[in-house]
């Protein structure tokens, strides 16, 4: 019994200590803003999609994900919504509150783009390591929920999240590429 | 022994042994406001879509909890349930269908587009279509159900969310979600209305609030109301029954002051309300609680017959007790008879309700008047003697204020022209939402609670017809086109129709169409930057979906209260009172009929009302023909004081600021079988030493008493003949003697 509970407690002791670490070697900016680019390869395609734009992370708040080429196009992920923006015509808009299954993929995509781990591990088994150089963090979810959605996902960064790679249960995977800029 | 009580005997052990079998479990208590209305008079459709309804409501509660937030209001409803009495309450266990719903569709996938997708696939220009789809393909997470080359706009998952959109009901992690309240479902267990009187689901309710101490609890179902009804009933039955008994037992008391009167008297009554209790069973398999709170009422009307037979023993000490009741037998018939055709009026009516009120208070009147007939001279034995009470009541028949003629002709001009006054003030009201006399909160939790998850109207709603299932389904989706339009102008908050989900097969070929263009121009367009793999799969058409094959899946079950055995049902969500006339203008398309019950019964209401009203002036004559058939050119004086009694009775109702309604209009089809009895009385022992008039005097006022009781009812049909009876017959008993000259 107490052998269990030592072993439990050591185990609990690890994730938080990652995610203080890598916490604490994030550069601490209420809004990061800067280029992205996104390799999606679809299930059924041979070649990758790609798309390139800009995006906005406001801590607290969402994020703007803003696509210019091929097609300009905008995402906003909101802790209330999410909507999807052609020009100026809604192509969709799904309200979190009504919808708890979408309020929590958008809330891990929000986390893994601003490099929230705190709240990453409390719906993923995290495995990462630390080093002078910068982070990398693997990520299994933890729920069934999730696992309808997401087999993985992998975290690079140093003072800042430089690469996401997501791999979907619909076999697609997605590289996104992070550049903090003006 | 005579025939007469032998056989009386015989049918009255017959009875009893009914009653053992009723008292003992056997007996059924419909508690059901809506059972007293009527079924409808021609749509079988919209009958079987309200018996539905009610069958998939009679037995469940729904509960929503909340807390501070999702996982709050989870754990909360978790102690919740935990704390329900297992013998009372137990929880449905809920398990997600989404899998399996969508397993089912994938196949049919192309043919299913919702109507906002219709219109924009046809109005996109193909490049809309190739940007729409890139977005769609490169959003970072997306479910998708189907590859990406057969659907790249990802038109299915659309289908999905927006079909989901009908319901705000979200499984999570083996909850049923609306937003950050859990809903509960809960069935009732065991026989929910015992007739204890004791309020047992709302006691188990608040077992499980006292768990959770500070999160909302909001409770809602039928069985709620059915029991508030139930616990309601229970009360005014006890209260008008035992109260007009012991009101009878006090004044008879005082009257002979002797144990056997009263006992014959009692025993004359419950074998008048044990009578007309087992016809109510026999005939209707059940009885509805509100007869039973009617037929307390009885308890006041049917000892009159035992009351009058003693008022004559007590006069007449000395005489036979045969002969006596030979000269009381053509009045006591003439006025059982009278009330019974009074009672029997209610019957004429097509409300379920009032029919076993009808039978019930005619077989017992009846039962009541062979007990006395049959029973009383043989276990009379002794004396009835004079007492001081009844002499001084009897004394002053004399001097009571009796009219001459051109007295009477005054005081009827004067009261008929206050009755005709009172009546031309009167406000009339037919809305049948004034019927029901649930509590307030229940009420307010019950429209809270559907507002929240969206239930649909069970009063309003559209049935179609159609030669075959494709027809049918084509009209309905004529329909849902200008429901969708009506939606949008904020005339209901949505609706709920089998088409959503399986289009006519017509409109899923024409869907397949459009999607076929759709992914080809897509495709196209991105087969310059992409090598499409297996692009024969994309090519592949799907079958058409039926409907048998939807009922036979998961989606079967909430899709079944849509299906009829002939028609379609198409359910809505909180259609706009003010704008019902809209949705029933849509009755015009070919094969839609719109069904407002609320109107419906409203209607009816007022035409009986009105149909019955005419219909007195009727009664009265008939009555008046009996009468001069009995009495000759007297016969006026039993009628008239009912009549004016009658109009001064509205005249109160209108005092009282009430709107007439067709219960007041029965009562006073009550009020001219009763009335008349005790001008009957008084006519026939014109010549008496008052005993007729102690006899009436004991009558009206335990009549008074237990009809005066039923004012207090809570149900306002109920409360309605309360009031009318009241004042009916305090008013027949004074104008009685008045008009009858000694």
């Amino acid at each position: 019994m107490m052998l269990c509970a030592v072993v439990l407690s050591l185990n609990l002791a690890t994730a938080p200590d990652l995610a203080l670490r890598i916490r604490s070697a994030l550069h601490d900016a209420p809004v990061q803003r800067g280029t992205f680019e996104q390799s999606k390869q679809v299930k059924g395609f041979r070649k990758p999609l790609k798309s390139s734009g800009t995006y906005v992370v406001t801590r607290g708040q969402g994020i703007v994900w803003n696509t210019l080429k091929p097609f300009p196009s905008e995402l906003t992920v909101e802790p209330t919504a999410i909507a999807s923006k052609q020009g100026t015509k809604e192509l969709f808009r799904v309200d979190a509150s009504k919808e708890p299954a979408v309020r929590l993929i958008t809330e891990m995509l929000f986390a893994a783009l601003s490099g929230d781990v705190e709240s990453l591990l409390r719906h993923f088994e995290a495995t990462g390591q630390i080093g002078p150089e910068g982070w990398s963090l693997v990520l299994k979810p933890a729920s069934k929920g999730l696992e309808k959605v997401f087999l993985h996902l992998e975290l690079q960064g140093d003072s800042a999240v430089r690469k996401v790679h997501i791999a979907e249960a619909t076999g697609d995977t997605t590289d996104i590429v992070l550049v903090p800029g003006p | 022994m005579k025939p007469l009580s032998l056989w009386w005997t015989l049918l009255a052990a017959a009875i009893l042994g009914h009653q053992v079998y009723l008292w003992t479990g056997g007996l059924k208590v419909e508690t059901q406001l809506l059972s007293l209305l009527p079924r409808g008079e021609t749509d079988a459709a919209a009958e079987e879509a309200l018996h539905q309804l009610g069958e998939s409501t009679s037995r469940s509660v729904v509960v929503l909890v909340t807390a501070t937030s999702a996982e709050a209001s989870q754990e909360a409803a978790q102690r919740f349930v935990a704390a329900l009495p297992a013998e009372r309450l137990t929880r449905v266990t809920e398990t997600s269908q989404a899998q399996s719903v969508v397993e089912l569709l994938v196949p049919y996938a192309s043919g299913l587009l919702t109507a906002s997708q219709r219109k924009r696939l046809s109005e996109a220009s193909d490049e809309d279509l190739v940007q729409q789809a890139w977005s769609a393909l490169t959003q970072p997470v997306g479910q998708r159900f189907r590859p990406a080359q057969e659907d790249p706009l990802q038109l299915f998952s659309e289908f999905l969310r927006e079909r989901a959109q009908s319901t705000p009901v979200r499984p999570v992690n083996g909850w049923l979600m609306v937003g950050d309240s859990v809903l509960l479902r809960l069935e009732v267990k065991g026989s929910a209305f015992a007739l204890d009187g004791v309020p047992h689901l709302a006691r188990a309710l608040e077992e499980g609030r006292r768990a959770v101490p500070g999160v909302d609890v909001v409770a809602a179902g039928v069985p709620l109301f059915a029991e508030a009804a139930a616990t309601q009933a229970n009360t005014e039955v006890n209260t008008v029954g035992w109260g007009s008994l012991a009101a009878i037992l006090v004044l008879m008391g005082f009257a002979f002051r002797s144990l056997r009167p009263l006992l014959l008297v009692v025993t004359s009554v419950l074998m008048g309300v044990a009578a007309g209790l087992s016809a109510c069973v026999v005939v209707f398999g059940e009885v509805h609680l509100m007869t039973l709170v009617f037929g307390a009422g009885l308890v006041g009307v049917a000892e009159d017959y035992g009351i009058h037979y003693f008022c004559s023993r007590q006069a007449h000490p000395k005489q036979d007790k045969q002969i006596l009741l030979r000269h009381l037998i053509p009045g006591l018939s003439l006025a059982m008879l009278t009330s019974v055709a009074g009672y029997a009026m209610l019957g004429i009516a097509p409300f379920p309700g009032l029919r076993q009120v009808a039978l019930f208070s005619s077989v017992g009147l009846g039962a009541a008047f062979l007990t006395v007939v049959a029973w009383f001279p043989i276990l009379d034995g002794g004396e009835v003697r004079m007492t001081k009470f009844a002499a001084a009541w009897a004394a002053s028949r004399a001097r009571w204020p009796s009219l001459s003629l051109p007295g009477v002709v005054v005081a009827t001009v004067v009261l008929g022209a206050v009755g005709a006054f009172g009546i031309s003030q009167l406000k009339t009201d037919d809305d049948i939402r004034s019927l029901q006399a649930s509590p307030k909160a229940l009420m307010d939790a019950q429209r809270l609670v559907a507002e929240r998850i969206g239930l649909p109207s069970p009063a309003q709603f559209f049935v179609v017809r159609g030669r075959d299932e494709a027809e049918r389904l084509a009209r309905e989706e004529a329909l849902t086109s200008q429901l969708d339009a009506l939606r949008a102008q904020g005339v209901l908050q949505g609706y709920e129709a089998i088409s959503a989900w399986v289009p006519s097969p017509e409109q899923q070929i024409q869907n397949e169409r459009l999607a076929a263009r759709v992914r080809k121009v897509v495709l196209k367009a991105l087969a310059d930057e992409l090598e499409v793999v297996d692009d024969d799969a994309a090519a592949s058409p799907s079958r058409v979906l039926s409907i048998d094959e939807v009922m036979q899946s998961a989606l079967g079950a909430p899709l079944k209260q849509l299906k009829m055995s002939d028609a379609h049902v198409v359910l809505l969500h909180a259609p706009a009172r003010q704008r019902l006339e809209e949705l029933a203008s849509l009755s015009t398309l070919p094969g839609v009929k719109f069904v407002d019950r609320t109107a419906d019964w409203s209607s009816l209401m007022r035409r009986w009302r009105v149909g019955m009203s005419q219909l007195l002036v009727v009664g009265y004559a008939l009555i008046l023909a009996i009468l001069w058939w009995r009495f000759g050119a007297r016969a006026w004086r039993a009628l008239v004081p009912t009549a004016l009694a009658s109009a001064l009775a509205l005249s109160a109702v209108a005092f009282l600021g009430e709107p007439l309604t067709l219960f007041h209009v029965l009562a006073l089809w009550l009020l001219l079988g009763m009335g008349v009895d005790y001008g009957i009385f008084l006519l026939e022992h014109q010549n008496d030493d008052g005993e007729a008039w102690l006899a009436v005097g004991l009558g009206a006022a335990s009549t008074l008493l237990s009809f005066g009781l039923l004012a207090v009812s809570t149900t306002s049909a109920i409360h309605a003949f309360g009031v009318t009876l009241g004042v009916g017959v305090t008013l027949v008993w004074m104008l009685s003697p008045t008009f009858a000259r000694n």
